[in-house]
């Protein structure tokens, strides 16, 4: 699955893939069967809010990525239109640097990105610097969900200060089709690592037993981890989904013991 | 998987504060390609267990920084210290370009990218300090990485062989699985330094010791140290308790001594697999080796095989080595 955080609907049209929106009382939500797009808002907060949302909402699995695109300001107006690829960014107010894992190849020229609190004036820019206003939170926040690795941030240069940004010199037709297809393959391939068809397997077997969906979900994870141990989980699983109870304080002490197992 | 990754060193991290040294501008010099990146402080790339050790090593990146602290360690209780009561260790390279799957270093470390600490003075300094305190010392160089291999990057060791034989009471040893240390050891001074290898049947070297020279090629590159006339250091460590092992083993020990010439072994040390438990349950988190996954026992917070598995082959292992080598030149750990 691959999470895409962007801050406006303009910014939404360059995500080609066909996706439903989803019925969420607070965010725009959109997804595929293999993306959860949501639209931010502009800024820190309604970034670092949205993240946080979206993975209390879906539960990302290890495997899962996540990207931020949007559109950055930089000095020099003859970038405007060009795409880069983000290895660093920086906190304006901070004056603090964050780096990007670079594993993985997107073909993309890279940049590094400011952050600031507010749009820019070119004359405060530095050249080959590129500005915008949720990229320091936003990948501050996904480190709390995803593994460095799987945080990628694509900016499309927008304009080349406050003054200077309009949505008609900005070409809309780009796609992202080939970076979207190098990162379903990133998550394909780390399936593997994180045993995540197995996990599956947990799951869909789990529905069958007679636990409440809080304690099917700490079970859920405690299988995992056994899993990711190494540890053989077939034979506890099948007993797991075949026991049975007289009432509910004999499923609650079996619970517990597995829990503290 | 190679098509998605960034070939590795597509990236070199480097402290700003080193930008001006001179190996840095030297290791510099041999990436013309790679991009580099400056930052404050290489713990704000290396550190943070957000990371995945295991698909990291498949495009690593170096980064170069400056050690600020504890240069030297005291000597891990893991390792032997061949009867020297004074032992350390120093690394200024953290982390391998090989890939054992049985490694302690994915344990250890949040990231599996290169840090190459370039103010390799101070590291003399404290090494200085600590030769004036003891009468003899042991010091194992580079048991974080395998120093040899890196030689092409930068040549470390040659730095570090001048300066143990400045100081006439250090012996260093310096251990490798590659095939290449032979080259890197030919016209050094080298009356101070220990070369050692590590060694395992040819089976397991294939199936846990990826990217590293395989059993025939170390053979040939100890028996060319060999024929400087300097006495070489054997490591059949980790023993791997895995199949028919113990035939394999003394196989193993067969072609080694077929191949070497005895007079020239200075000593041999065999060890069991064992890892911190610690270091193990991260290795867990990011590896799916078979060997980690094995019934350890714990003992003072180290797993290893059980103690009657070892004691069993151990027994037999040293009967079998008393055939080449003297006991007095066998070390178990």
């Amino acid at each position: 699955m691959i999470y895409v955080v962007v801050s406006s609907k303009q910014e939404k049209r360059f995500i080609k893939e066909n996706l439903v929106k989803i019925k969420d009382y607070f965010f725009d939500i959109y997804e595929n069967t293999k993306i959860k797009l949501i639209i931010s808002g502009i800024g820190a907060y309604n970034v670092s809010s949205s993240i946080s949302y979206i993975c209390r909402l879906f539960e990302p699995q290890k495997n899962d990525l996540i990207l931020n695109y949007g559109f950055a300001a930089t000095k020099e107006i003859k970038y405007v239109n060009n795409i880069f690829r983000i290895n660093t960014v920086k906190d304006f107010c901070l004056n603090k640097n964050m780096y990007f894992d670079l594993t993985y190849d997107l073909g993309l020229q890279e940049r590094s990105l400011v952050t600031m609190p507010k749009p820019v004036e070119n004359n405060e820019m530095e050249k080959n610097m590129l500005y915008d206003m949720e990229g320091y939170a936003f990948y501050q926040i996904s480190r709390k969900f995803f593994d460095r690795q799987n945080i990628f941030m694509i900016k499309k240069i927008s304009d080349n200060g406050k003054n200077n940004f309009d949505l008609k010199n900005i070409d809309l037709n780009d796609g992202l089709d080939k970076t979207f297809e190098k990162l379903y393959n990133i998550s394909d391939e780390q399936e593997k690592i994180y045993k995540i068809k197995e996990l599956k397997y947990i799951k869909s077997s789990m529905i069958k037993s007679n636990f409440t969906k809080v304690q099917k979900d700490l079970i859920i994870k405690k299988l995992y981890q056994f899993l990711l141990d190494g540890k053989e989980i077939n034979n506890l699983l099948d007993e797991i989904i075949k026991k049975e109870f007289n009432n509910k304080r004999e499923r609650n002490c079996y619970f517990e013991q597995i829990i503290k197992s | 998987m190679s098509k998605l990754l960034n070939r590795s060193f597509s990236h070199i991290y480097v402290e700003k504060q080193v930008a001006n040294n001179y190996i840095t501008k030297n290791i510099l010099s041999k990436f013309k390609d790679s991009k580099v990146i400056y930052i404050d402080d290489y713990k704000e790339v290396f550190s943070g267990f957000d990371q995945n050790f295991s698909i990291q090593k498949q495009s690593q990146k170096i980064i170069i920084a400056e050690k600020k602290d504890n240069f030297i360690y005291q000597g891990s209780k893991m390792c032997h210290d061949f009867n020297n009561s004074a032992f350390f260790y120093a690394n200024n390279i953290i982390n391998c370009l090989f890939d054992c799957k049985y490694c302690y270093l994915g344990g250890m470390y949040p990231s599996s990218n290169i840090v190459v600490f370039v103010n390799i003075e101070e590291f003399f300094y404290e090494i200085e300090k600590i030769s004036k305190s003891y009468k003899n010392i042991y010091l194992s160089y580079g048991y974080d990485t395998d120093i040899p291999i890196f030689e092409n990057i930068y040549p470390f060791i040659g730095e570090w062989i001048n300066k143990i034989n400045e100081l006439s009471n250090i012996k260093m040893e310096i251990r490798t699985k590659s095939n290449i240390f032979h080259n890197v050891l030919s016209n050094k001074n080298i009356d101070n330094v220990i070369p050692a290898w590590t060694l395992n049947p040819q089976k397991f070297i294939e199936k846990y010791e990826k990217k590293t020279a395989n059993l025939d090629e170390r053979l040939v590159s100890i028996k060319k140290v060999q024929d400087m006339g300097i006495k070489v250091r054997l490591s059949i460590d980790p023993i791997i308790i895995e199949g028919d092992f113990l035939k394999e083993y003394k196989l193993l020990i067969d072609k080694i001594f077929n191949f070497l010439n005895h007079e020239f072994i200075r000593d041999l040390s065999i060890g069991f697999f064992r890892i911190p438990n610690v270091y193990l349950k991260n290795l867990k988190k990011h590896s799916n080796s078979p060997i980690i996954f094995n019934n350890f026992e714990v003992i003072d917070s180290i797993a290893t095989y059980p103690l009657k598995e070892k004691e069993t082959a151990i027994n037999s292992l040293i009967n079998y080595l008393n055939r080449f080598i003297e006991r007095e030149k066998i070390f178990i750990i």
